[in-house]
């Protein structure tokens, strides 16, 4: 009898195992924004449509190039319907690259055009900013950095003020931006002198702010829903958008793309079209993920105080096309 | 040997093989194929990767000492004190050794986080991660001191008492003997340690494994991640000297009756080790019960959460309980060539388990990513694959040691009066069912909360309950966290109390 039953439990694994019972209606999509704010959103599209969806989510240690890659090493064999980047600059890799398809959907009609690609490849959703998150404790407001040159400034101790490593995720796409807008030269410049400055340069935004909200660090360049979240947390710390008065914060978007090959190509449509609408954008903005909404007019973060935010016009194709020669120089100045 | 004898043995090599050392040949391919340039390029670390291998070790070396000093302390006073202490001690570490890293940090995430010096990263992080590491560790410590205690003839200890203080006995006789056990406790510890990347990066410090686990995220190229492990490879496969050594010792000699002995007084040492004894049995479990009880009041979360994760757990356990399955098959015939030839076949077994995670996961994409007649690729194969790859070596060890502890009378008897095929299933099996339960369920429990390996593998639609909190994780200690880690950690004490249960049924 003892064997037998084994062997029953033995069979129920095995066929456990297999994929092939799934539903006949699913999408598969590889998701870099983070679990905690995607799972609610995908759950949400599952009820309102009955497609299932089976995700792979990033993690924060892969700095949103795990997945990214895994789709480039996929390219002979699709495995995923559609990429949901939290930021654009894997998107626009992959679309280099020829790994994503054209797509139309309703609800990216009222996206801007900087906010979307002419051939429908991509579609951005939601924002965050660049910001500088400071520790008001240390500072006082007229002591506080307004702009991003203002970190080779000599009023503060180069470390005292920190920065993440800028050869991945958003703090990587920021120095793309500079090295667009500024020119190579400038650009290269301003991250020898931080680096010459003895500026902390560490592992992640996620370290930044917890350096500035324990007021190891007096300042330092972070991704606003960070930044957000520790000033929700109760540390003493403030959120500056820097260069209001000149060029403008960086928004990094979020980017939602369909990939070439996909294997569920009308359910992708779907959901493509359910993640660009405005109100899944709110529920990323409530839940704290982005800050501000990618049409003009949507909605804002409370956090963001009401403030009317200038953005760095700086197209995203061309932050992208930076962003090699960036990492090139970058990975010298930083000895990696 | 009989016709079915040999297949049965080229199987479970093949099955073996193909299990642990394929992942192994993979990467050798992959590296081999890449251009010159690149892998001179990667195998010399500049001198940040340097830097950070000397950091890794340095961080190793110190949760090895940490962990082997406090385990060999309670060892030490938990031997021969009472049979309910060292049962109760006994369950004790088999309990803890279920819970996986990442969840002691849960535990002590906002001590560290209250510590002055929080998120400067530098001394307060490093010292958290030792910590919470050491804790990790300590029962495998404890269990490997406990044993070679244990092992220990009664009547030289009981000779030497007459002469000398238990002192004077502690400092020149016990620890003497000990240190085999004691270094490869530390060995252990050590291997364990250089190869997860889990608790440095939630106190937001890096190690080489988890610049590994990035340059593999960033490049996706498995040869060039190979060459630039061999350095943490090479660390590793150090630590497996020792504990061949104590291993192959520990199998040649017969189990000792535990003839009554007092157990030591050694003045104030003896309250060090109770200290020690106390760290090791109270703290963690005090510690993981403040977390789990700080969210208790949010019951609605806590559900939801349990909700969200159940089909994660349920994918994890299948995992598990396949794994520990398919790892005891080749493990029969494995474990009695591994007593016939321990010197050539110890490496063959044990060398997997210095892999890295990260390089295991790697190694399984590059192998099964393609077209191939099994669709294992994005399957939940690929997790079994991962576990199994990481963990079967540990039955092979289990099977090896009760063997070597069998008395070969009762097996050449069997073989008088019955066929091989008969002899193997009602006397061979039967009496090597203990050591295949405790090998089955030490990978079932490391396969349920596996991480390195299965942040790379895992398939679209089926997380794992490791992956669900190693993520939610970063976002601090919430109800979430808390509801899955009490899910695993019961889990995983249900399995292994029912383990117990039919152990001692069948002893």
């Amino acid at each position: 009898m003892r064997p037998c039953l084994l062997f029953v439990c033995l069979v129920l694994l095995l066929v456990s195992g297999c994929r092939q019972s799934a539903p006949p209606r699913e999408v598969v999509v590889y998701v870099s924004v983070d679990q905690i704010h995607a799972e609610p959103v995908l759950k949400r599209f599952e009820q309102q449509t009955g497609i299932a969806v089976r995700a792979v989510y990033d993690v924060e240690a892969a700095k949103t190039t795990g997945l990214a890659n895994r789709i480039v090493a996929e390219r002979s064999r699709p495995q995923a319907d559609l990429f949901w980047n939290g930021e654009f600059v894997q998107t626009l890799r992959l679309q280099a690259e020829g790994l994503l398809a054209p797509s139309s959907p309703a609800s990216a009609a009222s996206l801007p055009a900087l906010m979307r690609d002419p051939q429908g490849m991509w579609f951005a959703s939601g924002g965050r900013f660049r910001a500088i998150l400071v520790n008001t404790a240390k500072l006082q407001p007229a002591n506080r950095p307004s702009r991003i040159e203002d970190f080779l400034s000599p009023r503060w101790h180069g470390g005292d003020l920190a920065i993440a490593l800028p050869l991945f995720g958003t703090s990587a796409a920021q120095a793309a931006a500079l090295y667009a807008t500024l020119g190579e030269q400038k650009a290269h410049d301003f991250y020898r002198d931080l680096s010459k400055r003895g500026v902390r340069v560490v592992d992640g935004n996620s370290v930044v702010r917890d350096l500035v909200a324990q007021g190891s660090a007096v300042a330092g360049f972070a991704d606003s829903d960070d930044s957000c979240e520790a000033i929700a947390s109760g540390a003493p710390v403030q959120l500056v958008l820097p260069d209001q008065d000149g060029p403008g914060t960086l928004l990094v978007p979020g980017t939602v793309a369909k990939l070439a090959g996909s294997p569920h190509p009308r359910e992708a449509d779907a959901l493509i079209d359910f993640l660009l609408a405005p109100e899944t954008e709110k529920m990323l903005i409530d839940s704290g993920f982005f800050q501000v909404s990618a049409r003009p007019g949507g909605a804002v973060s409370p956090c963001l105080q009401g403030r009317t935010v200038k953005t760095m016009q700086v197209g995203l194709p061309q932050i992208a096309a930076e962003l090699e020669r960036s990492r090139l120089d970058l990975t010298a100045i930083f000895n990696r | 040997m009989n016709r079915w004898g040999r297949l049965a043995t080229i199987l479970s090599f093949a099955l073996f093989l193909l299990i642990c050392w394929a992942p192994v040949a993979a990467l050798l391919a992959a590296a081999l194929s890449l251009p010159f340039s690149r892998m001179d390029a990667a195998w010399l670390p500049g001198s940040r990767r340097l830097f950070l291998l000397l950091e890794t070790l340095g961080y190793s070396a110190a949760v090895a000492s940490l962990a082997t000093l406090i385990g060999t302390a309670a060892a030490l006073y938990c031997w021969r004190r009472s049979q309910t202490l060292a049962r109760a001690a006994r369950m004790a570490a088999l309990l803890t050794a279920a819970i996986p890293p990442y969840l002691h940090a849960l535990a002590w995430l906002p001590v560290s986080a209250a510590l002055p010096g929080h998120g400067a990263g530098e001394l307060t992080g490093w010292l958290s991660a030792i910590w919470v590491q050491a804790l990790a560790m300590l029962p495998f410590c404890f269990g490997i001191v406990l044993f070679a205690l244990d092992d220990l003839d009664p009547r030289g200890i009981e000779a030497a008492r007459i002469c000398a203080t238990d002192l004077r006995l502690l400092v020149r006789i016990l620890l003497p003997l000990l240190r085999p056990a004691i270094m490869a406790a530390a060995s252990l510890a050590l291997l364990l340690t250089l190869a997860d990347h889990s608790v440095p990066s939630l106190f937001s410090r890096s190690t080489y494994a988890m610049e590994l686990f990035e340059e593999f995220s960033a490049s996706h190229n498995a040869g060039q991640t190979l060459i630039s492990a061999l350095p943490l490879m090479i660390l590793g496969l150090l630590p497996l000297v020792p504990l061949a050594r104590f291993w192959q010792k520990a199998a040649q000699r017969p189990s000792r009756s535990a003839a009554p002995l007092p157990p030591l007084q050694t003045g104030g040492i003896t309250a060090l080790l109770l200290f020690a004894s106390a760290v090791f049995v109270l703290l963690p479990a005090l510690a993981l019960s403040a977390a789990l009880a700080q969210h208790f009041d949010q019951p609605s979360l806590w559900l939801q959460a349990i909700a969200a994760g159940a089909p994660d757990l349920a994918t994890s356990a299948g995992v598990a309980a396949l794994a520990a399955i398919i790892a005891c098959l080749p493990a029969v015939v494995l474990s009695r060539a591994l007593i016939a030839h321990p010197r050539t076949l110890w490496w063959m077994v044990c060398t997997p388990l210095a892999m890295p995670s990260a390089l295991i996961g790697a190694a399984l994409i590059w192998i099964w990513n393609r077209d191939l007649p099994l669709p294992i690729y994005g399957t939940f194969w690929m997790l079994v694959l991962a576990a199994l790859a990481r963990f079967a070596p540990l039955t092979v060890l289990a099977l090896a040691a009760w063997r070597s502890r069998m008395d070969p009378a009762l097996l050449e008897a069997s073989r008088v009066y019955a066929s091989p095929a008969r002899a193997f299933a009602r006397v061979e099996l039967p009496l090597l069912a203990p050591a295949l339960l405790a090998g089955g369920m030490a990978v079932f429990v490391l396969s349920l909360a596996e991480l390195g390996a299965s942040l790379l593998v895992t398939p679209p639609g089926r997380g794992t309950i490791a992956l669900r909190i190693y993520n939610y994780l970063h976002y601090g200690a919430s109800a979430a966290v808390s509801a899955l880690a009490f899910c695993l950690m019961a889990t995983a004490a249900i399995v292994l109390l029912a383990a117990a249960l039919l152990w001692k049924r069948r002893a």
